[in-house]
């Protein structure tokens, strides 16, 4: 049976331009038992927000105006706090296409679940950034999340898209 | 913050820990069960059923009005407008299957997939086909993924896709 975890204390910060999918977001998030959900429509907002007061995770969309989810992880990874900079990041995606997805792990985020994402999903992955927490790796050209011994360029497996579990789950 | 030597010997890059742990602000063995999640996402979805049904409406009213500004649109501006209207189906196929519209989100991913490939030079004969199905979908209210008539549906514009790109 899998584990459980009360993840009422957490504060989980959701970017998205839709209003409607922030909404969605918003009750999955509550449904797993998390009391403070804070949405922001905006990239720049979502950055005071964080300085303001650091969430314990970020769930993002990627395709935003006028600024972008890469935008938004950028600001956040370069940040020169380093509890902002590590950050765990999790982006909800509207492509499934395999360059894409790996452009948006490359940019240092912990992981990307391709809309339609299923609930279920969502929570299995936050329970993997509970249980497996990642050291941070920097290079020339990369920092975020380690992916696997060697370092950001080693084979890592990719995020899936997770349409396969659609069929038994509720999607976004 | 921590750093390992490890990797800066190996010439890999540095490695940090993140200052904060989501596990101490957890409790293992505590909280809901993953039955009990779904259940509280079924009735939250339930709950905001009607309100995606609206929601729907009002994409669809954007959707036809980006596609019509589209149509008007000079060649300089078109490419502005089609990354409009691309915005606002991708929005709706992101929704859709939450809410049991299969059918909405696999023809607006058909959609997003051409315009993706149209670059800057909109089909509006195709961008208009698929508008018509995602159209018809939400008018009919069809659930699943429509079956026979869904896989029909798809079909015909996939063939429609490639007879537009063959010229």
């Amino acid at each position: 049976m899998a584990r459980t975890y009360d993840l009422s204390s957490l504060r989980i910060l959701i970017v998205d331009d839709s209003e409607y999918m922030r909404r969605i977001v918003s009750m999955f998030l509550r449904s797993m038992g998390v009391r403070q959900v804070v949405a922001m429509g905006g990239v720049d907002e979502a950055v005071q927000e964080v300085c303001r007061r650091p969430p314990d995770l970020v769930v993002t969309d990627w395709l935003m105006r006028p600024k972008d989810g890469l935008t938004l992880v950028n600001c956040l990874r370069g940040d020169e706090d380093p509890e902002i900079s590590h950050l765990p990041i999790i982006v909800l995606p509207g492509f499934t296409d395999i360059d894409r997805i790996c452009s948006a792990r490359d940019a240092g985020v912990h992981d990307v679940l391709a809309k339609p994402v299923s609930a279920a999903t969502l929570y299995q992955r936050i329970v993997a950034i509970i249980e497996q927490p990642r050291p941070f790796l920097r290079t020339d050209s990369y920092f975020g999340p380690e992916r696997a011994l060697g370092g950001a360029a080693a084979a890592a497996p990719l995020p899936v898209a997770d349409d396969d579990a659609a069929e038994e789950l509720l999607d976004i | 913050m921590p750093v390992s030597s490890r990797d800066q010997r190996q010439n890999r890059g540095q490695i940090t820990l993140p200052p904060r742990s989501l596990a101490r602000k957890v409790r293992k063995g505590a909280g809901l069960d993953m039955a009990e999640i779904l259940a509280r996402v079924r009735q939250g979805i339930d709950e905001m059923r009607g309100d995606f049904e609206a929601e729907v409406s009002a994409a669809l009213k954007d959707i036809e009005r980006a596609l019509g500004t589209l149509s008007q649109a000079s060649e300089l501006d078109q490419a502005q407008h089609l990354k409009q209207l691309y915005v606002r189906v991708h929005d709706l196929r992101g929704q859709a299957a939450t809410f049991d519209y299969q059918l909405l989100t696999d023809i607006g991913s058909l959609l997003c997939a051409e315009m993706e490939k149209m670059g800057g030079r909109p089909d509006l004969v195709l961008l208009e086909a698929h508008v018509q199905g995602l159209k018809a979908v939400a008018v009919g209210r069809v659930t699943g993924d429509g079956g026979a008539v869904g896989r029909e549906l798809k079909e015909s514009l996939a063939a429609l896709a490639v007879k537009r790109a063959a010229g």
